[in-house]
């Protein structure tokens, strides 16, 4: 039998986070209490993952020392350290939602198009005054709102009709400008969610990223692999993608099928995995 | 500070810092085994998504299954009923059937988790809150004319908060 592709197997893994999200309030109905939480602090048999911004929020503001939250938001960034920002092309259930909301409007395969670097930047602060005015004026976690996964498991949690037109709107919100624009701007321009894992992606030099082998790449102007990456990131430089990459693999698959000069690594610095050019 | 603060689930901290140290996950409401604690949908951004109780809806049945779920702080880890300081009955006289004259109802003094401490029966037959109350709710949910209604700690003035067992 064929492996699956790293495609399939991210849809799959996308999409088992979205029934789980949906299938928690239940389970812990029925009396399942092993599995329990949202995308601001999940608890799974015993072990904790939170949202790294809403615990920070909490602290800043309260000055108080929730372990369990801080430890969830120590398992969180100590993932994203080794693995990148993976949370948002793997897990987050509005990536999910964008990325395809993006293919049914058509017209991101193939045409490469340059996102802007400044996004990354608006994001980060975006975060950081949310977080200072939380902390200096004692407020309660309010970036919280800005989180589509929060809104997604808001769905559920909330329940009744409540549950579905609130959560609903800001998640319909978010996506009718996403493909009204035809790109991912939530991710790039509004998330502050994700600030901190990318962040954390980068503080180690030995994460998973994508690598950029310029000799084997046989695309001259031509570039499939920028044009397959929903958030517009050019893997075809000496640094890859960038600390915005969220490890989806999207560029490496359609680099597969052409020279294979993108693949994963953890192998450290740039300068010590660049294989020496032919001439 | 929100101007009405609602009930909260027991072993709440005080509203402001609740606030504060709440980060809406939602655990207490899925650890509730009897659906009292919902999270709360509202245009008022500062409350939006954290728990509340609504006893006419389902009261807390103080199972305090849900303060050791918290993992912020927000719900203090208490498991003693008495401890749950969420607030207090007070029992509107003129709508108690048995303050008005026409039936000896008792059903919040039965039904109530603290029995007898909490409410108690004056002559045997008056129901008188005590400050022994948590604010639970029970009572509200129960009774047959809505005569009683439940003040959330945040809403009470300091020297009738319930006391904290020493």
């Amino acid at each position: 039998m064929r492996r699956p592709s790293l495609r399939f197997t991210r849809r799959v893994v996308q999409a088992a986070v979205l029934a789980l999200m949906a299938l928690v309030p239940t389970l812990n109905a029925m009396g399942f209490n092993r599995l329990g939480g949202n995308f601001f602090y999940f608890e799974a048999f015993g072990i904790p993952f939170a949202d790294p911004l809403a615990a920070l929020q909490v602290l800043v503001s309260s000055g108080s020392w929730g372990w369990r939250l801080l430890a969830g938001a120590g398992c969180a960034l100590a993932l994203a350290t080794v693995l990148g920002p993976v949370f948002c092309s793997w897990a987050c259930p509005y990536g999910l939602l964008s990325e395809i909301g993006l293919s049914l409007r058509g017209g991101r395969p193939g045409r490469a198009r340059r996102g802007s670097p400044r996004a990354f930047g608006v994001r980060l602060a975006l975060a950081g005054v949310g977080l200072g005015l939380v902390g200096l004026l004692g407020l309660p976690p309010l970036l919280n709102h800005l989180s589509q996964p929060g809104w997604y498991a808001r769905l559920w949690q909330v329940g009744g009709p409540d549950g579905l037109w609130g959560p609903g709107l800001a998640l319909a919100g978010a996506l009718c400008l996403d493909v009204a624009a035809g790109r991912r701007v939530w991710c790039r321009w509004l998330c502050p969610q994700s600030v901190l894992l990318a962040l954390a992606g980068r503080a180690n030099p030995w994460s998973l990223r994508v690598r950029f082998l310029p000799a084997r790449c046989a695309c001259g102007k031509d570039s499939p692999c920028h044009g397959a990456c929903t958030l517009e990131l050019d893997p075809r430089r000496p640094q890859g993608p960038g600390p915005e990459c969220t490890n989806c693999g999207d560029c490496v698959a359609a680099c597969a099928q052409r020279g294979r000069a993108l693949s994963f690594t953890a192998a450290g610095p740039a300068g010590s995995t660049r294989k020496p050019s032919k001439d | 500070m929100p101007s009405v603060s609602p009930l909260r689930p027991p072993g709440a901290v005080e509203e402001g810092e609740f606030l504060k140290r709440c980060v809406q996950c939602g655990r207490c409401a899925q650890v509730c085994p009897y659906g009292s604690v919902t999270l709360e949908w509202s245009l008022d951004v500062r409350t939006l998504g954290t728990p509340v109780i609504r006893p006419r809806l389902v009261p807390c049945w103080l199972c305090m299954r849900c303060p050791p779920a918290c993992p912020t702080g927000a719900l203090r880890p208490v498991t003693e009923r008495a401890q749950a300081r969420m607030g207090l009955a007070v029992l509107d006289r003129k709508r108690c059937l048995t303050y008005e004259g026409s039936v000896f109802c008792k059903t919040c003094h039965e039904k109530c988790p603290l029995r007898g401490r909490a409410i108690e029966m004056e002559m045997g037959l008056f129901p008188v809150i005590t400050n022994q109350c948590v604010g639970c709710g029970v009572c509200e949910s129960v009774c047959p004319v809505q005569a009683i209604v439940t003040l959330p700690q945040g809403c009470l003035p300091e020297e009738y908060r319930p006391e904290d067992p020493a």
